[in-house]
């Protein structure tokens, strides 16, 4: 084939833009290919050139196609049109629309190759996919809607039969779609006649003649209508059809909907038929409702027969509850239709089972259509004829107060509307029930009222009542003699407030009355809830000019309330208690005296009744209690003064015996130390013995003072008498001494003198000493020396009682003053004494910033070492188990004095013991431990020459605390 | 060296006895009397360096023994020995030179510290002489 000649044919249709064209030879390879095919495929000419044509179609067709092929050369087919999908370069379709001819060698015939003209035709094929995707989606919401649905073309072909009218007709789709010539009459009417789909599809004139209910909307047509053929009984349908366009507003089919409209139809009948019912229960309520109440028992007879009557039963009974037992009804009334007539008491009583109770209290309602299948076991004696019932619970106030019994003779069901219409007669009954109870209530009410009027009115007390509107409704003759106002002219007036007030202010009851408690401080003085009634008030006061007298008036005001709780009322009662107010100040200013008479006295005096109970107390009482007057009032003696168990005997013997007790010095152990107290019981005799008046006074300051001074007197006594006696033990106590010093020289060896003198008597000085060693002539005289020294020491402390102090007073720190002293005592232990400091606790616990103050610290120094001293020779004679042997040094300022506490834990000091500490040669320790005048020493120091005071104090088994107290001014 | 003389004046003849013995022993000259007379009069047969004086005397007290003693030897000086409790030097014996520190009370312990305050007092009075 000349090359050029093919060239020309190509050329033909190079013009168009989307084709292309390649010829191929005999077995299919590319011989020639045209430029536009380049730009469409994306391959080059010399790509594609040589290639076979099958390379260039998408893969899952390309078997198909070459196959195609294979057939139309095989079958030498001179001309073909194909549609088939080529993969361009870049891998995506191209969907192209192929015709190929033969190229026949002209000469010979023969089939030389082929030539190939595509179209790109992608677009189309696009759009033909989405057409029929969203085809099948129609299809599918058609196939998936809730109501029958078929759609046919407009060559009236099944083109869709949904699920719904699948089960509707009973046909399935594959039996419908694709058939024409009203197929889907079928199933409807049995023929094939037009239905409402045909005349949407191609209108009619009067399609309103063939439909009794038909409505067009636009192209939309809706009607009703009945086939017998769907279901038995026949079936109610609504039916819609529209037809369907295309693009272009052509009618290319139509669509109709049906529904089933049959329950429907058969609700509205029933609806009607029960608003009838309905319509006549209310009538027949209605008519009750405006039945004139004349009589409880007319009233019940007249609900019954017309409840009997409208339901149509043929007995109606009522029952009550038995108030006694919860689960028993009397038997009230019977209405007997058949008759018409009333059975009164007919059976006694029934016992409801719990069970049928309960369900009766819930439900409201038991209706019972065929009693014998029923469990129901009361024993409510239903004639054995009776086959249906109904009962349904009364209701008052929430609680079931009886039933409505239904019976019929003849099996029978029971409608809503007739339960509905039952419970109003029952509620009916109730409201009934309520006014009757409510009648009696009212009559006896009304009894009650004029009894209480006749009461108040009689009354001695002054009454008055106002009603809601603040007027007065009562005002008794007690009332009108206080006030000197005459009821007429108070009765219906607001005017209480003249009675009792110069000008217009609410009274006690107009306050109750309008609940206006907060405005009670603002018109009385003494006002306080009411003890005698719950929710009343009382008020009292001077009134000056009252009815022409001065009067103190007692009000007390009381809100009446209705059974729901309101206030409708209020009642206000006066008296007047002048007399009783003024004997009562009276005794008020008398006792006023009277306790300032008591409490000014410096003694505790305790007014106490023959029970013992406290009347009296007075201030010192309070001091010393601790407890205020109005807290002790009533009390009996022994709760307040638990201390004083003793007086409580007194008090007792003083009643019984009618004499005055006295006691003195009486030592009580108080939280604060021992107390010492003089005692006085007086026994209040009136007519009888009254109760007793106590006088308590503490002397423990006293005493205390006294024992001082007994103490520094028996000091003086011994300082005078050291004095005295020194003057005489002194001079042979030096005598002794000199001499025993002198013995001792005399013999010894370092004397010239001696030395000769023993020459002189023919022998050598240290003979003679020698013999005296041996023969303990030299320890015998250091013995005496050693005594002798003692005693001198002894006659020097007693002296110091008498000396008076040479050492000039400085102001000292004490509290320096004692660390230095307790630092000295630390380093002071004694086996041989058995006690060591080092064992010992000390606290130490200062006041911060005390002054100096004068002393002589040498002797202050020597007191607390004497102290500590002892303190820690008392520590070891106590064996401690739980416990630290401690001393604690403490020193606060106390007043005018800086006080000094020693206290250790040791074993204490008995009570004999402690008075005599302080005395002169008075001494537990053993003897020769102690000179026994150590702390009578100190006691002088303390309190004669620094003019303070010392003194103990000590529970055996616990410890002993010794206090000074030194002026911080030097006394005169 | 010349003996230092002393005068112990003392009613209680065991004191006398005593106190001369250890000064003797301690190398004094010593006199005793039981009474400020005596005293006197011993002085006046020869004088003495040192009194040890008593107060509480039979007759003159040791008070007025001093101040007689001290017209007749204006250079003696004085210890005082007392078993009194509450002797306090009086003014009079103070402006001749008697101090507290040469007030000793009764019992003396030792009998050393007398010795010691005499040769003390004298040394005291040879500084004064040289001061003069």
């Amino acid at each position: 084939m000349p090359e050029d000649k093919v060239i020309i044919d190509i050329s033909e249709f190079t013009q168009f833009y989307d084709n292309f064209f390649f010829t191929l030879d005999i077995d299919g390879h590319i011989t020639s290919v045209s430029e536009s095919a380049e730009r469409i495929l994306g391959y080059s000419k010399e790509e594609a050139l040589g290639k076979f044509y099958g390379e260039f179609v998408r893969e899952d067709w390309r078997d198909r196609v070459v196959e195609f092929y294979r057939n139309q050369f095989k079958q030498k087919i001179p001309f073909t049109l194909t549609e088939i999908p080529l993969k361009k370069k870049d891998g995506t379709t191209v969907w192209v629309e192929q015709s190929t001819k033969t190229l026949v060698e002209p000469a010979t015939g023969k089939i030389i190759g082929y030539r190939t003209l595509s179209r790109d035709i992608t677009k189309r094929k696009i759009a033909e996919e989405e057409l029929r995707n969203s085809r099948n989606n129609l299809i599918d919401i058609i196939n998936y809607l809730p109501d029958p649905t078929f759609v046919i073309n407009d060559m009236g072909v099944i083109t869709a039969w949904n699920q719904a009218i699948e089960e509707l007709t009973g046909i399935p789709k594959e039996q419908m779609l694709g058939k024409g010539n009203r197929e889907y009459s079928i199933p409807f009417y049995g023929d094939r006649r037009p239905l409402l789909i045909d005349f949407a599809l191609q209108g009619s004139e009067n399609i309103e003649d063939q439909y009794s209910i038909m409505k067009i909307e636009r192209d939309t047509l809706i009607a009703e209508i009945y086939t017998p053929l769907l279901r038995e009984g026949g079936v109610y349908l609504w039916e819609k059809a529209k037809p369907l366009y295309d693009s272009t507003g052509k009618v290319v089919g139509a669509i109709e909907t049906v529904r089933d409209l049959t329950e429907r139809k058969q609700a509205e009948e029933a609806l009607r038929t029960i608003t009838q019912q309905v319509v006549r229960h209310q009538l027949a309520l209605h008519e009750l409702s405006r039945m004139p109440y004349t009589d409880f028992t007319e009233a019940i007879r007249t609900i019954l027969a017309t409840d009997a009557r409208t339901i149509g039963v043929d007995f109606v009974s009522l029952w009550f509850a038995d108030t006694q037992k919860n689960d028993c009804y009397y038997h009230h009334l019977r209405f007997i239709a058949s008759t018409h007539q009333f059975v009164e008491d007919e059976i006694k009583r029934a016992v409801l089972t719990n069970e049928y109770l309960r369900t009766l209290e819930q439900e409201r309602i038991i209706a019972i259509a065929d009693i014998p299948a029923h469990h129901m076991s009361t024993t409510i004696a239903s004639s054995p004829s009776v086959a249906a019932r109904m009962d349904v619970s009364i209701r008052l106030g929430g609680a079931t107060i009886g039933f409505v019994c239904h019976e019929h003779t003849s099996p029978r069901s029971f409608t809503i509307e007739e339960q509905d219409f039952v419970i109003s007669i029952a509620d009916l009954i109730a409201l009934s029930y309520e006014t009757h109870q409510r009648r009696i209530i009212e009559q006896a009410l009304e009894q009650q009222r004029k009894f209480t009027e006749s009461l108040i009115e009689n009354s001695p007390l002054a009454t008055f009542v106002i009603d809601s509107t603040h007027r007065v409704m009562l005002w008794n003759k007690a009332c009108e003699q206080l006030t000197g106002i005459p009821a007429a002219k108070m009765i219906g007036t607001d005017k209480q407030w003249e009675a009792f007030y110069s000008q217009k202010r609410p009274t006690l009851a107009d306050l109750v009355l309008d609940n206006a408690y907060h405005l009670l401080p603002q018109y009385y003085r003494i006002f306080y809830k009411s003890v005698l009634t719950s929710d009343g008030w009382h008020a009292e006061g001077w009134y000056r000019n009252l009815g022409g007298v001065d009067r103190y008036i007692i009000f007390e005001a009381t809100p009446i309330r209705n059974s729901l709780g309101k206030i409708i009322a209020a009642v206000e009662t006066i008296q007047d208690i002048t007399d009783l107010k003024l004997a009562e100040e009276n005794v008020l200013r008398m006792r006023s005296d009277l306790k300032n008479i008591i409490d000014s006295m410096p003694s505790i005096i305790i007014g106490v009744n023959r029970e013992g109970a406290i009347i009296h107390f007075n201030l010192e009482a309070e001091k010393i209690s601790g407890i205020a007057e109005e807290q002790a009032r009533g009390r009996l003696f022994n709760e307040v003064f638990p201390s004083f168990r003793e007086i409580h005997d007194l008090i007792n013997i003083a009643i019984e015996s009618k004499t005055p007790q006295k006691v003195e010095r009486k030592k009580i152990a108080s939280h604060d130390g021992t107390r010492y107290l003089d005692l006085l019981v007086y026994p209040l005799i009136g007519k009888e013995v009254e109760g007793a008046v106590i006088r308590i006074d503490d002397i423990s300051n006293r005493v205390r003072i006294e024992e001082m001074m007994v103490q520094t007197e028996k000091m003086l006594s011994v300082g005078g008498l050291a004095a005295g006696m020194a003057h005489e033990i002194n001079n042979p106590l030096g005598g002794i001494l000199m001499g025993a010093q002198n013995i001792l020289r005399r013999i010894s060896p370092e004397l010239e003198a001696n030395i000769e003198a023993a020459s002189a008597c023919g022998t050598k000085i240290e003979t003679i000493l020698k013999y005296m060693e041996m023969r303990k002539i030299t320890t015998m005289l250091n013995g005496i020396i050693e005594m002798g020294e003692r005693a001198a020491k002894i006659v020097s402390n007693m002296l110091s009682f008498s000396r008076p102090s040479e050492s000039r007073m400085s102001l000292e720190n004490i509290q320096e003053l004692l660390d230095k002293t307790i630092e000295l005592a630390a380093n002071d232990y004694d086996l041989k004494k058995k006690y060591d400091f080092r064992h010992i606790k000390i606290i130490r616990n200062y006041e911060p910033n005390l002054p100096t103050i004068p002393c002589v610290a040498t002797e202050i120094q020597q007191v607390i070492l004497n102290l500590l001293k002892n303190s820690a020779q008392a520590i070891a004679e106590k064996n401690y188990i739980n416990e630290t042997p401690t001393i604690s040094i403490r020193l606060c300022r106390e007043n005018e004095f800086l006080r000094i506490d020693i206290e250790d834990n040791g074993p204490g000091i008995d009570e004999h013991n402690r008075k005599r500490v302080f005395e002169p040669f008075f001494t537990t320790k053993e003897v020769g431990v102690g000179t026994g005048l150590g702390l009578s020493v100190s006691y002088f120091i303390i309190t004669n020459n620094h003019g303070g005071t010392m003194s103990v104090d000590s529970t055996v088994g616990k410890g002993t605390t010794f206090t000074i107290q030194l002026p911080i001014q030097r006394r005169k | 060296m010349r003996h230092i003389k002393i005068l112990v004046v003392d009613d209680e003849q065991v004191i006398n006895t005593n106190i001369g013995a250890y000064l003797e022993d301690e190398g004094f000259s010593v006199r005793i009397a039981a009474s400020g007379e005596e005293g006197l009069q011993l002085l006046k047969e020869e004088e003495a360096d040192v009194g040890i004086i008593d107060m509480r005397l039979p007759g003159m007290d040791g008070n007025s023994f001093i101040l007689k003693a001290h017209e007749i030897c204006p250079e003696m000086k004085f210890i005082i020995h007392t078993g009194s409790t509450n002797y306090s030097l009086p003014p009079a014996l103070k402006e001749i030179g008697v101090c507290a520190n040469y007030v000793f009370r009764k019992p003396v312990q030792d009998m050393s510290k007398i010795v010691d305050a005499i040769r003390m007092i004298l040394e005291k009075a040879t500084d004064e002489s040289f001061d003069h």
